[in-house]
């Protein structure tokens, strides 16, 4: 082979490393973010951190617990597989990536049921039967998961109002004008549920 | 809520709403609040802390290298080792 044969079959390798070089780099650069962010992380944001964990495990399989969730985000963070923006504060990151990693759970939940139901079968496109394990099973959890919520604010009428519109989806001006709350009452509301959120983070004993 | 709007109900959906909101609430916790909830809570506090930090610790441990398989460009992966044989070296 010639010398300018070789170097036409080896340019488009070069190229291609070339191109990986910025990832690379940027995936490093992330990677090493991180690993001092984590560092960096203060008893306060390693509490929140907790919190956030434990309230994304709930509606997860019965196997996850919030330590297996935050610990895989963690390594996610850490491998470059998942990369920090810029500007985006560490901790709302690490909370991406939690949320990120529930709906992954899920689909590899479905994919092993699917496996034990079809074996070989579980890749065919068209399957005569549908496998409703692993939705049932989601929505089971999610039934849990949302009434283990509502348990944390039973006892407080304005946060059930508040619960009952994040549910829905709602912005805050749609809760307050729905339930005729003053603008101090919701944000009252909203801080006695952040104490309760905060203090459940730690005491939630399941998952 | 109205009768539309419970048949509309998803319970997933309403959960991840429910979850995103909370989630931005624990992000809003001003820092003084959890220092007034760890004072208050003593070893339980303390025990909460350290088990987030052990976490953190191990999971750093477990990840001290980058899959290589995560650095890859997307259609433009090379495969130098496989090449490098068939490939006469450059003159």
């Amino acid at each position: 082979m010639s010398a300018r044969a070789g170097e036409q079959r080896i340019r488009p390798m070069v190229e291609a490393s070339r191109l990986e070089q910025p990832v690379i780099t940027e995936m490093m650069d992330s990677a090493r973010a991180v690993s001092r962010a984590l560092a960096d992380l203060s008893e306060a944001d390693l509490l929140r951190l907790q919190g956030l964990a434990r309230l994304r495990a709930r509606g997860l399989p019965g196997a996850v617990s919030w330590s297996d969730l935050l610990h895989e985000a963690i390594v996610r963070a850490l491998d470059g597989s998942r990369q920090w923006p810029a500007g985006l504060p560490f901790l709302a990151f690490l909370a991406g990536v939690m949320r990120s990693l529930c709906d992954e759970i899920w689909r590899r939940r479905r994919r092993e049921v699917a496996l034990i139901a079809f074996g070989d079968e579980a890749d065919a496109e068209r399957l005569d039967v549908a496998c409703p394990a692993p939705d049932q099973e989601r929505v089971f959890a999610a039934i849990e998961a949302i009434n283990s919520i509502h348990r944390l604010f039973a006892a407080d009428t304005i946060a059930m109002r508040i619960v009952a519109g994040l549910e829905a989806g709602l912005s805050a001006e749609e809760i307050r004008a729905t339930h005729d709350l003053s603008p101090v009452e919701y944000d009252s509301a909203r801080r006695r549920m952040r104490r309760s959120l905060l203090r459940a983070g730690l005491s939630w004993s399941a998952s | 809520m109205t009768k539309g709007a419970m048949k509309n109900w998803n319970l997933e959906q309403a959960l991840t709403s429910l979850q995103d909101a909370l989630a931005e609430e624990l992000l809003a916790v001003p820092d003084h609040e959890i220092e007034a909830w760890l004072r208050e809570a003593g070893p339980e506090g303390d025990r909460a802390v350290d088990a987030v930090r052990r976490l953190a610790n191990a999971a750093e441990a477990n990840s001290d290298t980058l899959r290589f398989s995560n650095c890859v460009v997307r259609r433009s992966r090379a495969h130098p080792v496989r090449n490098q044989k068939r490939l006469a070296p450059l003159e």
